[in-house]
């Protein structure tokens, strides 16, 4: 009990969690990724496990999301503005979600409705997901230390650095889509269900790495805007 | 009569134990949740060092509790007696509610709302220009310690920290402003004061006296600067660490500067019964006597010891996130804005001028994260303090009349 207005005018920054989020989700990404390797080896049980911690993870990541939000109050003052921050949150958040989504939809384990002239890609997509979670990662560590620095140009530059990394990575997996989509009606034999589950979770990995670019969008409108 | 005035030293320190309990965490917080400096010696410290501010340069603000807001000289000495001590009761009594309820009110806008509810009721010889020059170092010193503190941040930033060797830039910055500080305090000892007086120093004289000692300080602090930080390596951190222990120092200050100011909430009205007690006729031209200050040095010293440390330790884990540059700008801009408060002897509250130093750094983007709904608080709280004090204090003035 005290008169003091001291004890209430200083607030947890959102910068920290905000890095754990993305951590968790990069986490999210990567064990994903060895599930996706187990879902075209069959090898189920361990798949399943996986998929498993992944939507822990994706709620875990919720949970934390919902804390943040929490601790945004309308009157909060940061050198940056709330609403880009919020909208941050939100699209980060997304990345996690998708990585779920993933997880559920490799729980059906109908490996054999994917033609195998598609698995190739679609590893080499889900592999370069985990080099821009990574990527992410940092741009998100980046960005905390831009706010610890009070926007010093240096780790500004570090930070576009790795939103171009993830920028870059992103349009590689744009390009194998494309090559994947011209291919489409290669399959005009296969049963139009199976070759649905295929364009899903293609489309699914994809939305992973479009989300991660929309995020770091928001990171570079926060760093940019001053 | 002598009765009143044991009342009124009782009520007198009971205020220094609140402004103690609540308030010294604007000076010590910041360096004991730096680690700066332990519990033990912040309770040390701003012990001595309010005691010291209240002694050296609280007469310029008690003078204006004192005498400056309700004008005694044309009432009967029972009727002020009643009033100063109505005034002092229905304060403490604010105070108490509101540490209570938490509310975010000033230990100085209690007292003078006190004073004016004792003036209006005791036939309205207010001051009213003094009042009005009071509400407006209420509304300025915040903004002042916020645009000081934009200030000394900025200039931190942009000399040390976006400089290629911060360390090197360091050594030069840092004891500019230990420099600048010492010369403040050195002129605020000096500058019009029983002790320039004394020493007969004139107003130019007593300018150049505090640019010496600030030069001095700054070369001080230039060689130890020098001496601790010689071989360390050229990073943010290194200036973080020579700052942590110039926080120790700008703790100090803020201490200094809040005794100067606040110790006139407990100690004035007491003051003012205390010499129609002794004179029995109400003289405007004695000083405070000094066993009334330390009396309110003790009271700020129990405060801290029995209650306040709660306060800094609090303020202390909320605070892990303002490194030592963000708390030295916020201690020397509210510091600085205190002292030269209380030298024009304004009473304004020490909290408020920490809050604006805070809100300032905040604004230069020091800070991560500030909530400014206490802001908000704050300036409901002094709205319903002064009535408040003053509506209590009439009431209490009317049963003292009623039942002598």
């Amino acid at each position: 009990m005290t008169t003091n207005p001291l004890t209430k005018i200083f607030i947890k920054s959102p910068f920290d969690p905000i890095v754990k989020h993305a951590e968790i989700t990069k986490k999210a990404i990567e064990e994903l990724n060895v599930a996706f390797t187990l879902f075209f080896e069959r090898d189920y049980t361990k798949m399943e496990e996986l998929c498993k911690e992944v939507i822990d993870l994706e709620t875990d990541a919720d949970n934390l999301k919902a804390k943040m939000r929490e601790k945004l109050p309308s009157g909060i003052f940061m050198p940056v503005s709330r609403g880009d921050i919020l909208d941050l949150i939100n699209h980060q958040d997304k990345i996690a979600d998708q990585a779920e989504n993933l997880a559920q939809w490799l729980l059906i384990k109908e490996t054999s409705s994917i033609p195998l002239k598609m698995v190739e890609y679609m590893k080499k997509i889900m592999d370069i997901n985990v080099k821009i979670a990574e990527a992410y990662v940092n741009a998100v560590k980046e960005f905390k230390d831009v706010i610890e620095t009070i926007f010093m140009k240096k780790e500004i530059n570090d930070v576009m650095k790795y939103i171009k990394t993830v920028e870059s990575l992103e349009g590689e997996i744009d390009r194998i889509q494309f090559t994947l989509r011209n291919s489409f009606f290669d399959f005009k034999e296969i049963d139009p269900v199976s070759l649905y589950y295929t364009t899903k979770i293609i489309d699914i990995i994809s939305d992973i790495s479009d989300k991660a670019e929309a995020s770091v969008h928001r990171i570079r409108i926060l760093i940019t805007k001053r | 009569m002598l009765i009143w005035l044991i009342i009124a030293v009782l009520v007198g320190l009971y205020m220094a134990w609140n402004i103690g309990a609540n308030d010294v965490a604007n000076s010590m917080a910041s360096a004991v949740g730096a680690k700066a400096i332990t519990m033990k010696q912040a309770i040390i410290i701003a012990g001595i060092l309010n005691f010291l501010g209240a002694v050296f340069v609280g007469c310029h603000v008690t003078e204006t509790i004192r005498k400056g807001i309700v004008d005694p000289s044309s009432l009967s000495t029972n009727i002020v007696i009643y009033g100063a001590l109505s005034a002092l009761l229905a304060a403490s009594v604010w105070i108490t509610i509101a540490t209570w309820k938490e509310l975010p009110v000033s230990t100085t806008h209690s007292i003078v709302g006190g004073l004016l509810g004792f003036g209006i009721v005791a036939g309205g010889a207010i001051n009213w220009i003094k009042v009005g020059e009071i509400t407006a170092a209420w509304i300025i010193s915040p903004m002042f310690g916020c645009v000081l503190a934009f200030v000394v941040f900025s200039i931190l930033h942009n000399t040390i920290f976006n400089s290629k060797r911060p360390i090197k830039r360091c050594k030069i910055v840092a004891p500019t402003f230990i420099g600048l500080a010492f010369f403040t305090i050195a002129l605020s000892f000096l500058f019009k004061t029983p002790l320039g007086k004394n020493l007969e120093i004139s107003e130019i004289t007593a300018i150049f006296y505090s640019g010496i000692i600030g030069i001095l300080a700054m070369a001080g602090g230039y060689f130890l600067i020098l001496r601790f930080y010689s071989n360390t390596s050229n990073g943010i951190k290194s200036v973080e660490s020579t700052f942590r222990w110039i926080q120790v120092f700008t703790s100090c200050y803020v201490a200094f500067s809040q005794g100067a100011n606040d110790v006139a909430n407990a100690i004035g009205p007491v003051a003012t019964i205390y010499t129609i007690t002794k004179t029995n006729e109400i003289s405007s031209s004695v000083e405070v006597p000094f066993f009334l200050l330390i009396i309110g040095g003790l009271g700020i010293v129990l405060g801290i010891s029995t209650w306040g440390y709660k306060v800094i330790d609090t303020v202390g884990r909320k605070i892990t996130e303002l490194t030592n540059t963000r708390g030295f700008t916020i201690d020397f801009s509210a510091a600085t804005t205190v002292l030269i408060a209380s030298k024009m002897g304004l009473p304004i509250s020490t909290t408020h001028a920490v809050v604006g130093s805070v809100v300032g750094v905040g604004l230069a983007r020091g800070l991560k994260a500030i909530d400014l709904r206490v802001i908000k608080n704050i300036v409901i709280s002094w709205a319903i303090t002064i009535p408040s004090a003053a509506l209590m204090t009439i009431f209490i003035f009317k049963i003292l009349v009623g039942i002598t």
